[in-house]
């Protein structure tokens, strides 16, 4: 319970009345209008007004007494019965011009603060709830790995969206449209099958797939990025909990599986976003090119009155010196958020920026939904004798790292480690693969790290193959091709499209090749495997980081805004009530344009000022 | 209208004109419900309250009277609502102040 006493005294009073309220209960009204016991005022008597006063005023307004609320009669209040016929407005109007009365009010029916129905994972959502839980891996990941963000876990209790008050005035957002631009949405997932878009027949899956040369009325996600953002802002409360209980929520995929995508597919997925009226839309997503094709897209969007919400980056670097679009975008329909951890701190990742980035929203350790498993190849003596190698008589042919490295990996040379420099051979053509099957499941992508040290005219490779021998070979797909590039002693992250065996098999390579010059440098290592899949209908959830993660909790709470104040409440007003009634924030003063962090409740409550003000006189 | 002030045929009249403030509606559904409205503060007059009534708007305008002179006046926007999601009210900024030049 967060009420107060005076609202407990109300619900007291309620069950004393249990003819009336249990009446009341039944009146039909409007979503998240405040609910109030009908026929009935609560009116407060000016202090010194006596018993004769009080009741000329309640005889003038054509009202009775009920009570006089006990010991609260003594100062001056009344329970009132009103008029038969008078609406609530017309017999609080009655008192308008009454000297004798201080005001008076509906009589509000309070509940206790709404949490989600039963949520598996509730307690791990620390960004709608912080009681200073430790987010742990409480996730249905069958390999998955430890939260990998261990900064302010557990935070500061407190330090989250305010997301309970909120419920207590809406929870179902379904009226409004929003559309989650990325990785496509796995659809069929429980927590999210009942809150997708009816798009007709035209959109029969719920939105559409730009992501590939040719599009699709498929937007599954192959992924999971997107699946995790479509469950902050919309997850049903199975096993998480949206910032919308009820919502309406667009697929529109314009990233592949590897988790990229070209501009052409982002601009006809908010192209389709605004012809299908979403009136909010989520982009979690980033590059660092200014586009004038890419702008002019968020201008319509704008012409229309619909709102973007974007990521500010993941660099950990100032957007102002390092422009990120869209974020950095100045069109006045876009809010750009940064990522803040379990105590409100801007997460080390999180890109800033005084002028472009305009909020901060829970950005670490979000748990989610998630498209399907993922499967960890730990690289050891349980899964390297999957593995096929081959290698030239030149070159020593891939090798196991030094055990004492964390973590495992495949290495060229031998010797080759992170610590300990090594020197690959020329003229080399080492390759190693490893056929994958998940029964029962699709795969999506395949995401892996690279230490580089590799010379100009060198290679290093990866590809699939759906015939089970050699992906380099015939019947191989190469789908990334890097040469004289070095990241060592740190990891490049990469992913790839896994889905084209377009089953549960499929074989995943790595070649390293070298030329014929001779050159001092080190080599690269191979870790990190982890194999994304694709469950239908999706049970899965994950623990993510990113402000790709901030992004759609703002979403969520525009959405919940738009639904909450109705379709005449534009994308001005939006924002100006996430960034004026957000909390401040020290650690966003000065990196952020309002210093604020998003609060649900505050913005529900926020109130515009009013503009347009002008005189005529006569 | 034109008043004479008493005392005194040297005096000089004093005009009052009848003044109409208007303002854009604002779009919360707070401000256009039951405990909502819009307060109008003209320089050196009491407040003016114009809450909501009925209907799917609270009222947009006020009328006044005023004598010769200018007055800054400005708009709040107000509703039942508050950030902890209890009744104790909200309200907004001022408005930007517009000057009424009273002939």
């Amino acid at each position: 319970m967060t009420r107060t006493i005076s609202a407990a005294l109300i619900a007291a009073l309620l069950t004393l009345s249990a003819g009336p309220a249990a009446a009341a209960l039944s009146v039909p009204r409007l979503p998240g209008e405040a609910e109030a016991v009908p026929g009935e005022l609560i009116v407060k008597f000016k202090p010194g007004v006596a018993a004769t006063g009080r009741d000329a005023s309640l005889a003038a307004a054509g009202h009775s007494t009920i009570s006089t609320m006990g010991a609260l009669g003594a100062e001056g209040w009344a329970l009132v019965r009103v008029a038969p016929g008078q609406t609530d407005a017309q017999a609080l109007a009655a008192y308008a011009g009454d000297p004798r009365v201080e005001f008076a009010e509906p009589n509000y029916i309070y509940r206790a603060s709404r949490a989600p129905p039963g949520a598996r994972f509730y307690g791990q959502q620390w960004g709608w709830k912080n009681s200073g839980q430790t987010v742990g891996t409480t996730h249905t990941q069958p390999t998955g790995s430890p939260v990998d963000y261990t900064i302010h876990n557990p935070g500061t209790t407190g330090s989250d969206m305010n997301l309970e008050k909120a419920w207590d005035q809406i929870t179902d957002c379904s009226s409004v449209v929003v559309a989650v631009v990325d990785t496509g949405v796995n659809y069929t997932h429980v927590d999210l099958a009942a809150n997708m878009w009816n798009g007709g027949g035209s959109s029969p899956r719920h939105g559409y797939n730009f992501a590939d040369a040719t599009p699709t009325d498929d937007p599954m996600d192959l992924n999971g990025h997107g699946t995790h953002v479509a469950g902050t802002i919309g997850a049903t409360g199975a096993g998480v909990t949206g910032v919308c209980w009820k919502a309406t929520i667009m697929a529109v995929r314009v990233l592949g599986a590897d988790g990229s995508g070209a501009l052409s597919g982002i601009i006809q997925g908010i192209d389709y976003a605004v012809t299908n009226h979403a009136k909010v839309i989520n982009m979690s997503l980033g590059g660092p090119g200014f586009s004038a094709v890419y702008n002019s897209a968020i201008e319509r969007a704008q012409a229309a009155d619909v709102l973007v919400v974007v990521a500010a980056g993941n660099d950990g670097t100032n957007n102002e010196a390092t422009p990120v679009y869209p974020c950095n975008f100045a069109n006045p329909n876009l809010i750009c958020v940064a990522a803040l951890d379990q105590a409100f701190g801007l997460a080390d990742f999180s890109n800033f920026g005084a002028t472009s980035v305009d909020v901060g929203a829970p950005g670490t350790n979000i748990v989610s939904t998630y498209t399907g498993p993922k499967f960890d190849d730990p690289l050891d003596s349980t899964t390297i004798p999957s593995w096929s190698f081959s290698t030239s008589t030149a070159g020593g042919g891939w090798s196991t790292s030094n055990p004492t490295i964390t973590p495992n990996m495949l290495v060229v040379p031998a010797n080759f480690d992170t610590s300990t420099p090594g020197s690959y051979k020329n003229n080399t053509d080492d390759r190693a693969w490893r056929t994958y099957t998940q029964a029962g499941l699709r795969l999506g992508s395949m995401s892996f790290g690279v230490v580089f040290d590799i010379a100009n005219g060198d290679h290093f490779r990866s590809a699939w193959s759906s015939t089970g021998s050699d992906p380099f070979g015939p019947g191989g797909h190469v789908v990334s091709d890097d040469t004289n590039v070095k990241t060592f002693p740190y990891f490049s992250n990469m992913s790839i499209d896994f889905s084209g065996c377009g089953g549960a098999t499929c074989t995943f390579g790595v070649q390293f090749q070298s030329d014929v010059n001779a050159q001092t440098s080190a080599g690269l290592g191979v870790g990190l495997v982890s194999l994304g899949t694709v469950r239908t209908p999706g049970t899965d959830y994950n623990t993510e980081n990113g402000t790709s993660m901030a992004s759609p909790a703002v979403a969520g709470l525009a959405t919940m805004l738009r639904a909450w104040h109705g379709p005449a409440f534009t994308a001005a007003d939006v924002i100006g009530a996430i960034k004026g009634g957000g909390r401040p924030n020290a650690a966003l003063a000065g990196k952020t344009t309002s210093g604020k962090s998003a609060d649900a409740m505050g913005a529900l409550a926020f109130i515009n000022p009013p503009s347009g003000v002008t005189a005529t006189v006569r | 209208m034109t008043l004479a002030a008493c005392g005194g045929s040297s005096s000089t009249p004093v005009t009052s004109h009848q003044v109409t403030v208007s303002w854009a509606a604002n779009h919360e559904k707070g401000v256009n419900s039951t405990g909502g409205g819009y307060k109008v503060n003209v320089a050196g007059k009491p407040t003016i309250d114009v809450p909501y009534v009925s209907g799917p708007a609270a009222p947009t305008s006020t009328d006044l009277t005023l004598t010769s002179g200018s007055y800054g006046v400005t708009v709040i926007a107000y509703a039942l609502l508050d950030a902890q999601g209890g009744s104790t009210g909200s309200q907004s900024a001022a408005s930007q102040a517009y000057v009424i030049n009273v002939p």
